[in-house]
């Protein structure tokens, strides 16, 4: 008799299996990106930094400027394929920016995932987007 | 009717206390950083968004002079510097400079006075952009400021400071927005009314 019944075998392959899938969502979820971001336009620009987070549902994200005074937030749905902007500051908050905005942010964010640099060409009124990755915060680098 | 009375004029007396700690707090804070001519000190921001798991931390140096000259300084893990001296605003950043007259601009003149008027403390005494209520927490004397004007209202909720019990000086600054994100800028090895290059002050 190794104390080993039935029930328990059960159990302990359910336990077995929820840990396996607990390690498997942590492994896909969590991902995190961070650039520094300028956006070009022909006669202005901003820059700022875009962070990131991704799940297996979703791509969320805020874009701040330098001080931390956001400009936007997102929410990329994966099934539906759908970007949400929950927050936009109230000058940009205009129908043709957010549709231009929205184009946009479903090109960039596959390569925003990479955390590599890279630049992406805007759909209209010639915007180009500048990504480079940021260092690790200092402390964050001593930890 | 009595029991009443009594109760009123409890709380009447209570109000009128905090009403004179209040102003007694405010007093002496005005009167610490109408010494300060000159500070300086290292600064650790971080940014807490509702959306996001992680938050954003920078850090940099600020330097103050009395009147409008402030240099704000990241240098992680971006660098950047905002430098405000006689109303013109320099931004240098990864991607160029860029000289802005903040008297152009309303927000921007709002945001750079606020910027410089709460490294001292100067903007408990604003009475006509902020509503001010005064605590404490633990020893330290905290200040709640609730912008009154549309444009600042909407982008902070409330500024909140928390002053040094012994310096009386800002050591945190906690910008708190309507959506529950906030910004939180501790302020640390602040030295004050040592002399300043002038340099710190001029075009990057």
């Amino acid at each position: 008799m190794n104390g080993l019944t039935p029930r328990n075998s059960v159990l302990n392959r359910v336990l077995f299996f929820v840990t396996l899938l607990l390690f498997c969502c942590t492994r896909v979820s969590g991902q995190e990106s961070r650039h520094y971001l300028s956006i070009n336009l022909p006669k202005q620009g901003f820059t700022g930094v875009c962070l990131a987070e991704s799940d297996s549902l979703q791509i969320r994200g805020t874009i701040v400027n330098e001080f931390g005074i956001k400009a936007l937030d997102f929410v990329y749905d994966k099934l539906s394929d759908q970007i949400r902007m929950p927050y936009i500051v109230k000058n940009l908050d205009k129908w043709y920016l957010r549709k231009v905005l929205k184009r946009d942010l479903k090109g960039i964010l596959p390569r925003l995932c990479e955390n590599s640099a890279f630049i992406y060409e805007g759909h209209k009124r010639k915007m180009t987007y500048n990504f480079v990755p940021l260092p690790p915060f200092d402390d964050e680098t001593a930890e | 009717m009595r029991k009443v009375l009594v109760i009123t004029a409890v709380l009447l007396c209570q109000l009128s206390f905090s009403a004179l700690a209040q102003d007694g707090i405010v007093a002496k804070i005005a009167e610490a950083s109408s010494s300060v001519k000159t500070l300086s000190c290292n600064f650790e921001q971080t940014k807490r968004m509702k959306l996001l798991k992680s938050p954003m931390k920078a850090s940099g140096r600020m330097c103050y002079e009395g009147g409008d000259k402030l240099r704000w300084e990241y240098s992680s893990p971006y660098h950047y510097i905002f430098l405000l001296n006689n109303g013109k605003v320099t931004l240098s950043g990864q991607s160029g400079t860029s000289v802005i007259d903040a008297a152009g601009s309303k927000l921007f003149s709002q945001i750079t006075r606020i910027m410089a008027s709460s490294v001292t403390g100067e903007c408990l005494s604003d009475k006509q952009n902020f509503e001010l209520n005064t605590s404490f927490s633990g020893n330290s004397p905290v200040a709640s400021l609730k912008p009154l004007k549309k444009e600042l209202r909407q982008m902070f909720e409330t500024i909140r400071l928390t002053f040094n019990p012994v310096t009386l000086l800002p050591e945190k600054i906690e910008l708190l927005e309507s959506g529950g994100d906030s910004t939180t800028i501790e302020l640390k090895n602040v030295i004050i009314n040592e002399r300043l290059d002038p340099k710190e002050f001029g075009a990057e």
